[in-house]
């Protein structure tokens, strides 16, 4: 009974929290709504009503168009005359669309600068009197682009940490039950429970530079949607090939049941744990590739050349290694059994190695398809030319080769047995490495699709 | 450099008299390995009987008579306390003279110094264990009380009486235990306390139902407070425990500087006969692996080639001229024992070559090659000027301390030296000091507002795209170096077919492939067709010979090849994880110091401390909460000054522990998957390893050291 009326009391607490931290946000975000002027003319944005005030983003380097008119449909007398007020400014241009007898009163504007426009027009209705209305357009910086990339900060440490999260628990897990035989152990064991944890820093690390590079954090910039479109590809890249840190921590979890035994096994136990990491190095360095070239790491004149189609060829490549990385956790079952066989065996060292890290294939195909994608998309140089289309084959292309290389965790299952069957008889290398290298034939499918698609659709030159 | 040291097979054959002298003079060098005779099946037929060893049972007793002291005096040491400082700087064993002595002699001289003291010992120790456990009872006592310090009760009346059993003890189970105990018609229950999690329960019963009462308390999960043997309420009980407790740890404390007298005094000799013993030993048991004649001895031995002349003075000095060596190139190569052969700043290296396995007689000795690779992709994926300067500092503190003692600890701070000064000098080449150098989160240098030039930056512009192609040139060229081992190692074997079916297809494909492939990759390069024409025979002779070698699993042969050339990038990866977390900590600890709460936070943190404190000096138990307290009204006195100053003590803490957590982190990462570059993307091509170490027959003498034959003679 005790029991129940804690989680009660907890539950009740969390659940005033929610309510409390809700509110706040919803008090915040309620604005008290604008009476709206009713006008007998009004100026229309693009044939909207769009108010007083209205904002455009600009990308750099590019201009942003809109057409004004105004609205003569209700009107029945004759007009005089139409006349339009506004400030010659540098940051715009104007093409007249259409003319009436009074005065034209359709225009369209471009616009090159960040700027406020301010733009008055004067009607004169027979009988009638004037009319007039207004209109200030704010032409800033584009930033739409900011919540994608928001996102992509979110799921670059979030996946990650979850990665981590698992893996550190099943180390720990070791841990626990080896203290409980050896209470010395204690510091080696956390060494080894330490290592699943550089996937979430990795994470994090990506997560502080999108934030930073894109003006959530210091410095302002301008983000477009495509851009972000791209950061939610850079985080997809380090926080799925995060979740390799499961694979690490079943290593580790084999490392520390290792040394508990046989402390001289420290070092040896160490390589085999780090082998799995091995994913999120290829995710990070993807992730660190993408920011380099969508021009989020360094300045924003390459962001000018990011479409849309770029930025899905970044969550293409993202998918491709970051999915991939899930060939981590079948790496760590063959991790763990290289440790656990090497500590009975002493010259099984290398060919433990070279079984463990069989699963690694899949990662660097994934690896090898995100690289392929950034070159031959052309995002590497000044003007790349993507269609729609492509962009969308590059994130096909992506889920082929990453979803098949989830086929590592078969292999690692089967490599991690390889290793225990050549520890006991010798000759069974060659005929371990033919099973263990079976998966990969689907891993090589997936590859292969995943360059069909990179070919065909016009990809290289 | 290249292939461990050659070996040669010796036959040493020596007169029965002059045996001894032999064995000693070899022992004393320590320059030959000496194993069993049955390993040359020729000697083996020779040789009639094998030398039988004198029973060596007394060895063991004598020896663990000395030991059994010895182990006192070290258990002494850890309750006198070891400090960081004797790890960090331990004294160098001093050597005792010794000369020859007989092993009667010996024998006597130990029994001479247990009578001396050993009993004495022994007696001390006995009742310092005694004591030790009576402090843990007490312990347990005061524990106990404590908890029940509030209750009024005689603990004499606990126990058990002519007709009563009564107990004090705690539960978690309170209404369990009552519905057992109403079975028991004699028992009451009565709960004297109770907090969250257990209660407090006085209960008792008549004598007679002991049985039935004490099932009904374990029923219950009833666990007993021993406190019978004590008198008065908790309170009296207590002090008086406490009255006790003081009293033996004073007496604890008085026998521990008794024994540390005896430690200081004669410690030395017991190690001194202790380590004389076991050299006896070792002599008594290697002359097991000799055969003989009549009037010979036959010992099989093994020694390094530039050796074998000196091998050769010493027997003939010692036998006085009645012994012969017969040396021989070893016949089968595996089963020579390996002498590694490496330059002194190469030696430390040594170890991690070993720790993949010790190469084989006839393989390739890659540590002159791993010693400067590691180092270099070490620094690389580091590069921060000051975590190398950590490293190396760290390295000379291990070199001159601990390492005078341990020669593994010595080697690994030699490594560690070198991958400091390589980190360091990469930091500088990089701009990292304890971050990168950034105009908008300042790194060490900069928050001094001194600029310091990179030749690449690793964060910036052009900087990692660079690092990249260096990290795979480094790949490309280190894997052809491993292929160039695999040559080497092939023409030794004289394997020559695998030359042509593993070096040549490399070779071909490689050019091959970059022809083909590079253009595609990089923009404005063009082969004339020519090239192209000559690259695509190349490149089918290579795969020809791939699929020969290979057949079935050539592709993954191929794959293999392109993963271990893609591997190298983690360089790259690693050296921007560290920049990047640096930067990170950087941004960071930006945030903290410029923060902007104004006077809101320095209220609370007055209040906390002072509450905080004030707890901790009435508890008076712990005198960290009045630290803690402490530490936060000085931040919030801070505050009163200038809302900013407790922001900028975290901030400098964020920083420090930041950057030391990233050190620790990316050191080992780097060191360990340095070290992966070589052992899976380097090692595979040409390396097995599995020889045999070199053991000469030597004992390592720590507290004794032999006079020499002119001394001797005095």
């Amino acid at each position: 009974m005790k029991m129940r009326s804690k989680f009660g009391k907890n539950l009740l607490v969390a659940l005033l929290a929610v309510i409390l931290v809700s509110s706040l946000i919803f008090a915040a975000g309620m604005q008290p709504v604008e009476a709206q002027e009713d006008s007998e003319i009004a100026i229309l944005m693009d044939g909207e009503d769009v108010g007083d005030e209205t904002t455009l983003s600009l990308q750099p380097d590019k201009s942003v168009r809109a057409v004004l008119s105004v609205d003569l449909s209700q009107i029945d007398n004759n007009i005089t005359s139409i006349n339009w007020n506004f400030t010659e400014k540098e940051g715009f241009s104007k093409n007249v669309l259409a003319e009436h007898d009074a005065g034209y009163y359709q225009i369209e504007v471009t616009f090159r600068e960040y700027d406020e426009y301010e733009f008055d027009v004067y009607v004169e209705i027979e009988d009638d009197g004037e009319y007039s209305d207004d209109i200030t357009i704010i032409v800033e910086e584009d930033r739409r682009g900011m919540f994608l990339a928001t996102i992509g900060a979110g799921l670059a440490v979030g996946i990650a940490g979850m990665g981590a999260g698992i893996g550190v628990g099943i180390a720990g897990a070791a841990g626990a039950g080896t203290i409980a035989e050896k209470p010395d152990k204690f510091g080696l064991s956390l060494v080894f429970q330490a290592l699943p944890q550089t996937q979430a820093i990795y994470g994090l690390l990506v997560a502080i530079l999108i934030l930073l590079f894109t003006g959530v954090i210091g410095a302002t910039g301008a983000i477009s949607i495509p851009v972000g479109i791209m950061a939610v590809g850079i985080g997809l890249a380090v926080g799925l090939a995060g979740l390799s840190a499961i694979g690490q921590g079943i290593s580790s979890a084999s490392g520390i049941a290792t040394v508990a035994e046989d402390s001289e096994m420290f070092g040896r136990g160490m390589v085999f744990s780090v082998l799995p990491e091995t994913q999120a190095i290829y995710g990070l360095l993807l992730s660190i590739l993408l920011m380099i070239f969508s021009g989020l790491l360094g300045g924003g004149d390459a962001m000018a050349g990011i479409d849309v189609p770029i930025g899905l060829v970044g969550i293409g490549a993202g998918l491709s290694v970051g999915i991939a990385g899930l060939s981590g956790i079948g790496q760590g079952i063959a991790s763990a059994s290289g440790v656990a066989t090497v500590a009975e065996d002493e010259s099984m060292f290398g060919r433990g190695m070279v079984f463990s890290v069989l699963p690694e294939t899949q990662a660097i195909y994934g690896l090898l398809i995100g690289i392929l994608l950034i070159v031959f998309s052309g995002m590497m140089g000044e003007e790349p030319t993507m269609t729609m289309g492509m962009g969308i084959a590059a994130v096909g292309a992506g889920l082929s080769i990453g979803i098949a290389g989830i086929s590592g965790i078969g292999q690692g299952i089967t490599s991690g047995s390889a290793i225990a069957a050549v520890a006991n008889r010798e000759e069974t290398f060659g005929k371990g490495m033919i099973f263990s290298v079976m998966s990969e034939t689907f891993a090589i499918f997936g590859l292969l699709v995943a360059i069909l698609i990179i070919v065909s659709l016009g990809f290289m030159g | 450099m290249l292939f461990p040291k050659r070996m040669k097979d010796l036959t040493i054959l020596v007169h029965k008299d002059h045996t001894q002298e032999v064995v000693d003079s070899l022992q004393e060098e320590g320059i030959v390995e000496i194993d069993s005779v049955d390993r040359d099946e020729d000697v083996k037929e020779l040789v009639e009987e094998k030398n039988i060893p004198e029973i060596i049972t007394d060895f063991t007793d004598y020896e663990m008579k000395l030991s059994s002291i010895i182990d006192i005096f070290e258990r002494v040491e850890e309750e006198g306390g070891g400090t960081i400082k004797d790890f960090l700087n331990p004294p160098e064993p001093e050597k005792v003279e010794r000369g020859k002595t007989s092993l009667d002699d010996l024998f006597e001289e130990v029994d001479d110094l247990l009578e001396e003291n050993g009993k004495e010992i022994k007696k001390l120790n006995s009742k310092f264990m005694e004591i030790k456990d009576n402090i843990a009872e007490l312990k347990e006592k005061e524990k106990a009380l404590k908890t029940i310090i509030d209750i009024d009760i005689e603990l004499s009346s606990l126990g058990e009486s002519s007709f009563s059993v009564l107990r004090l003890g705690k539960t978690d189970r309170p209404v369990e235990l009552k519905k057992a105990l109403d079975d028991v018609d004699s028992a009451f229950f009565s709960k004297t306390g109770e907090t969250e999690e257990e209660s407090l329960i006085l209960t008792g019963a008549y004598l007679g139902e002991k049985k039935k009462y004490e099932s009904a308390l374990r029923e219950g999960d009833f666990r007993r407070l021993r406190l019978e043997d004590l008198e008065g309420d908790p309170k009296e009980a207590l002090a008086s425990v406490k009255e006790d407790l003081t009293k033996l740890e004073d007496r604890q404390d008085s026998l521990v500087d008794e024994l540390i007298e005896y430690k200081d005094e004669w410690e030395k000799r017991y190690r001194v006969l202790r380590e004389e013993l076991n050299i006896y030993r070792s002599k008594k048991e290697i002359v097991q692996n000799f055969g003989s004649t009549k009037k010979t001895s036959v010992i099989k031995a093994w020694a390094e080639e530039d050796k074998v002349d000196e091998v050769e003075d010493i027997v003939s000095d010692s036998a006085d001229g009645h012994a012969e060596v017969v040396d021989e190139e070893p016949a089968d190569p595996d089963e020579v024992p390996i002498s590694l052969d490496n330059p002194k700043p190469i030696k430390p290296f040594e170890l991690l070559t070993k720790m993949f396995a010790p190469p084989r007689y006839d393989e390739v000795d890659p540590t002159v090659i791993v010693a400067p690779a590691f180092v270099l992709f070490f620094g690389l994926m580091l590069g921060d000027f000051v975590y190398g300067l950590i490293i190396a500092i760290g390295a000379v503190v291990m070199i001159k301390g601990p390492g005078k003692v341990e020669k593994g600890i010595k080697n690994f701070g030699w490594i560690m030296f070198a991958t400091g000064l390589s980190t360091i000098f990469f930091g500088l080449s990089q701009g990292g000091y304890m971050g990168p150098g950034r105009d908008d989160y300042h790194n060490l240098l900069g928050r001094f507002g001194i600029e310091a030039p990179a030749l690449l930056e690793t964060l910036e512009g052009d900087g990692p795209l660079i690092l990249l192609i260096i990290s795979l040139v480094i790949g490309i060229t280190y894997i052809n170096v491993g292929l160039v081992l695999q040559l080497i190692q092939h023409i030794k074997r004289k394997n020559y077919k695998r030359i042509i079916l593993e070096n040549a297809s490399w070779w071909l494909l490689q050019p091959a492939a970059f022809i083909l492939i590079a253009p595609m990759m990089l923009g404005g390069l063009t082969f004339p067709s020519t090239v192209n024409y000559a690259a695509y025979a190349i490149g089918a002779g290579g795969l020809i010979l791939l699929a020969l070698r290979a057949k079935g699993l050539s592709f993954f042969e191929l794959t293999g090849f392109l993963g271990d050339f893609l591997s190298f990038s983690r360089i790259l990866a690693l050296g921007l994880a560290t920049a990047g977390i640096a930067l990170t900590v950087n941004v960071i600890t930006d945030l903290v110091a410029g923060a902007d709460v104004g006077m809101l936070i320095v209220w609370p943190l007055l209040a906390i401390g002072v509450l905080v404190a004030l707890y901790g000096h009435i508890k008076k138990e712990s005198n960290k909460m009045t630290g803690i307290g402490g530490v936060l009204i000085i931040l919030g006195a801070m505050g009163l000054v200038d809302p900013s100053y407790p922001f900028f003590v975290l901030a400098l803490l964020v920083f420090f522990a930041g950057h030391m957590i990233n050190l620790a982190l990316q050191g080992l990462g780097s060191f360990v998957h340095s070290l992966r570059l070589q052992y899976v993307e380097f090692f595979g091509y040409f390396f097995e390893g599995g020889g045999n170490e070199f053991e000469p027959f030597k004992f390592e003498r720590e507290h004794t050291k032999l006079k020499t034959k002119e001394e001797m003679k005095k």
